[in-house]
């Protein structure tokens, strides 16, 4: 991937593959995640997806992307460690399979229309969706006992913040403030612009600077995300719910740095990271404790949050199993199937995003602000990974905070 | 190895007939790095009755996924562990028209690919091995049971159709799986996965003549069995225009049916359809937009057709507070547009829409393989999708509303609570 500076604040990050028979292009404008602006970035990319100057309803955004040979209009506000990205991405064909027309012109009209000219007489109707939104959250008990975890573990810290914002700070919004922040955001915030896909990479330049020159200078600044220590003492928390099945999710901190990173990836693999990790053939194989056991690697805040799907009585048997796991590891039990399935894990996963536009921008756009390495670099630092180098960054980690969604009252006697 | 070039698309197919009948099929996918090998055979939930060597064999409903379970079971080792080991994904389904399985990988390919080559052709049934798996697939049939958008969808079918048996749950019942022996999956395996009832797909960046190595060393010819499926007639007529089940769901959600004379073009009938329903139902219509308003629908409605072994149909299912009042929108609306009031406008728009997302859909190896693999046993070639679609006229269009979604064939399913909710 190739990085060009278009304008103090504003990079192009472009990588032509002619394998695809589309290209991407996604502006991601970044700001610090704070609790006031969390829910106006989120209310803004609604309504940049709803309702712009040409094209003041979805029925008449849609009829131009079906025109666009069916091309897509993608927005949203993402956490990328302690930064708030709100993006604006559009999906489209490479001209090189339509006949005696060019649509790139066009498709970068439309991403600028979206981008600079929302008009937000339709605040209110996106605003009761958003709060649909914030509120559904609880329908997927699994996501949303991670996300209570995180919530409770981070409380004082930005990580702890919703990428919708919360119902309270949704509600205060109106017409004037959403409208008078995305001014703001378009003259201030850092953007990054990556394209990738099938395209002419000159007439995309082009259409960049095209783009840029609508837009004003910016410092280019990112918000760093920060590391804390876990308490003294490990936090527990109970939520209840009417649920079925318990979801349980330990949270843990790592010490996370440039050397750190890639020994961590590895461990996350071991230790819950598939079909041949530690939590998946012991906690569930072996013991038939739960229907899912698994860890996820936050790299820029350094946690790791493991979740199991289990009934309310065996919580206190999973929980000694994890620990049992873990310290497994720092004392250096790692079978060599274990360590051997772990990495070829994450290289297959690796390889195979390059195959698809949607996981090639996921993973380039999780590196604004850094140094932005490509795949095949990863991989080989994924490679050079040894052993001891996991159970290193393993002694680091300490347990943060247990939480635990079961159910109300009693037990439940559902028959189906 | 024969080659054909779909120009429009930038994409080829290799492909060569073994001796054993077993036809393979290559699109080489250069730059990719995961390539997907499926293996399918041309037995399904609704071949379920057939003459064999002259005498009739009627099959217990579920076999042929009860047979795709089994499969997988080898005497000395086990297949999943070795596909892992060497960082390949294998999987396998059942559906009404065929059996399919398969692997993708991003390293590893030509092994793997023996490894699938190898088990597939290679049946151990016992009757251990069966009894264990009636226990397995009772739990999964347990799990679809609880469904219920399964249900919805199925009990569609139950309304829609009389004799033919697609109306019977691709897992079968307890019941009927509890009828299975060993003896009757091996008659089935031989009457039905024999090389010449198959087809071998690959799609990546793969060497022909390293794939086709590999038929060579892993196929076996075997002599087949006369076998014949036989269908019973199925009448024009639904078998009843509505069909309720309680379940406990937060809002009721329907599945409202069209009964459609099958097409002898498969490809043809996928692209007629497909444009039709989109211009009447897609996010840009009139309809999805006024009911989608008015909250009668929710954002995942969608119309799709579906057509296989002397079967096709339109279906259409969302959440809705009142599914009649929806249906009866729709038959309205229908109605309407019949007396001519479609749109040239909308037809070229929904037309390059629809030519731009088949073609995206081509920088996926998993959905290549798939939709191929279905097409070829419907006797049609899936890369000519594309091209079938610029192909249309606005006249077909016209043509086909005209005689599709007929009111008298329509059939309503819902699934919703009872007064009580969800206590009882």
């Amino acid at each position: 991937m190739e990085t060009i500076s278009l304008k103090s604040g504003i990079k192009l990050h472009i990588l032509p593959d002619g394998k695809f028979k589309n290209f991407r292009v996604g502006v991601y404008m970044s700001t610090p995640l704070t609790k006031e602006t969390a829910a106006k970035n989120a209310l803004v990319a609604r309504v940049m997806r709803s309702s712009t100057k040409s094209f003041p309803d979805k029925r008449s955004i849609n009829r131009r992307l079906e025109e666009l040979y069916g091309a897509a209009l993608i927005t949203g506000a993402e956490k990328r460690g302690e930064c708030h990205a709100v993006k604006v991405c559009i999906d489209a064909l490479a001209d090189r399979y339509i006949e005696n027309e060019s649509i790139l012109h066009s498709v970068f009209d439309l991403l600028c229309e979206a981008l600079l000219y929302p008009v937000f007489d339709c605040v209110d109707r996106e605003k009761q969706a958003l709060i649909d939104e914030i509120r559904a959250a609880v329908n997927d008990k699994r996501s949303y006992a991670l996300k209570r975890c995180i919530e409770e573990m981070c409380a004082d810290e930005p990580f702890g913040i919703s990428s919708h914002g919360a119902e309270e700070d949704v509600q205060k919004l109106d017409r004037d403030i959403a409208c008078e922040y995305h001014a703001q955001l378009i003259k201030t915030a850092p953007i990054d612009i990556f394209v990738i896909g099938a395209f002419d990479r000159e007439a995309v330049e082009t259409e960049c600077r095209r783009l840029a020159d609508a837009l004003e200078e910016r410092e280019e600044v990112y918000a760093p995300t920060c590391q804390m220590a876990a308490p003294e003492q490990v936090r527990y928390v109970n939520d209840k719910e009417n649920v079925t099945q318990g979801k349980l999710v330990i949270g843990y901190r790592a010490q996370i740095n440039d050397n750190s990173v890639y020994p961590l990836t590895v461990y996350n693999a071991v230790f819950g990271g598939g079909t041949s990790s530690k939590l998946f053939n012991n906690v569930r194989e072996k013991l038939s404790l739960c229907y899912y056991a698994s860890s996820v690697l936050y790299r820029k805040k350094g946690l790791i949050m493991v979740q199991a799907g289990i009934d309310f009585d065996k919580y206190q048997k999973t929980l000694d199993e994890i620990m049992v796991q873990s310290e497994d590891i720092k004392a250096g039990n790692i079978e060599p199937e274990e360590f051997e399935g772990a990495v070829l894990g994450i290289v297959n996963g690796l390889r195979s995003c390059k195959d698809d536009l949607g996981q090639l921008m996921g993973y380039y756009s999780t590196q604004i602000g850094e140094d932005i390495i490509d795949i095949d670099e990863k991989i080989e630092k994924i490679l050079s990974v040894k052993m001891e180098q996991i159970i290193d960054v393993a002694r680091q980690i300490s347990m943060d905070t247990i939480y635990f969604l079961s159910g109300n009252g009693t037990e439940s006697d559902n028959e189906g | 190895m024969k080659v054909k070039k779909y120009d429009i698309i930038n994409e080829q197919v290799l492909s060569k007939v073994h001796e054993s009948g077993l036809r393979v099929y290559i699109m080489p996918k250069k730059g990719f790095g995961k390539s997907y090998a499926t293996f399918a055979t041309n037995f399904g939930s609704v071949d379920n009755v057939f003459m064999r060597n002259g005498e009739k064999v009627v099959l217990p409903d579920g076999i042929a996924h009860f047979l795709e379970h089994k499969v997988f079971e080898e005497p000395d080792y086990n297949v999943f562990a070795e596909f892992s080991k060497l960082g390949a994904s294998a999987n396998a389904y059942t559906s009404f028209d065929l059996t399919t399985y398969l692997f993708s990988a991003t390293d590893n390919f030509y092994d793997s690919l023996k490894i699938l080559l190898s088990y597939v052709q290679n049946p151990y049934f016992t009757d251990e091995n069966v009894a264990k798996e009636q226990g397995i697939i009772g739990q999964e049939i347990g799990m679809y049971d609880d469904d219920p958008e399964w249900n919805v969808f199925f009990n569609m079918l139950r309304a829609m159709y009389k004799k033919h048996s697609i109306n019977i749950d691709i897992a079968g019942s307890v019941k009927s799986i509890s009828e299975i022996t060993k003896e009757t999956l091996y008659k089935c395996y031989e009457s039905f996965y024999n090389p010449a009832n198959m087809v071998l797909f690959v799609v990546g960046d793969v060497e022909s003549d390293k794939v086709w190595n590999v038929v060579e060393e892993c196929i076996k010819t075997a002599p087949r069995p006369e076998v014949e499926v036989i269908r019973e007639a199925e009448p024009d007529e639904i078998n009843m225009p509505t069909i309720t089940q309680n379940f406990c769901v937060a809002k009721p959600i329907f599945c409202m049916g069209f009964k459609e004379k099958p097409m002898d073009d498969p490809v043809w009938a996928d692209a007629v359809y497909t444009i039709l329903l989109e211009m009447l139902f897609g996010k840009s219509s009139e309809l999805y937009q006024s009911l989608y308003n008015e909250g009668l629908i929710n954002a995942a409605f969608s119309a799709s057709y579906s057509a296989g072994k002397e079967y096709a149909f339109v279906e259409m299912s969302s959440e809705s507070d009142n599914p009649e009042k929806v249906r009866d929108i729709i038959l309205g609306y229908v109605a309407e547009i019949k007396k001519n009031r479609l749109l040239k406008e909308d037809f070229e728009r929904i037309k390059r829409a629809l030519y731009g997302k088949v073609l995206r859909s081509l920088n996926s190896v998993d959905s290549i393989a798939n939709q191929f693999i279905s097409m070829i046993m419907r006797g049609g070639d899936y890369p000519e999708f594309a091209q079938a679609i610029n192909k249309v006229t606005f006249e077909d269009i016209e043509n086909l509303l005209q005689s599709a979604l007929d009111e008298t064939k329509c059939v309503l399913s819902v699934v919703k609570a009872t007064e009580e909710g969800c206590e009882s």
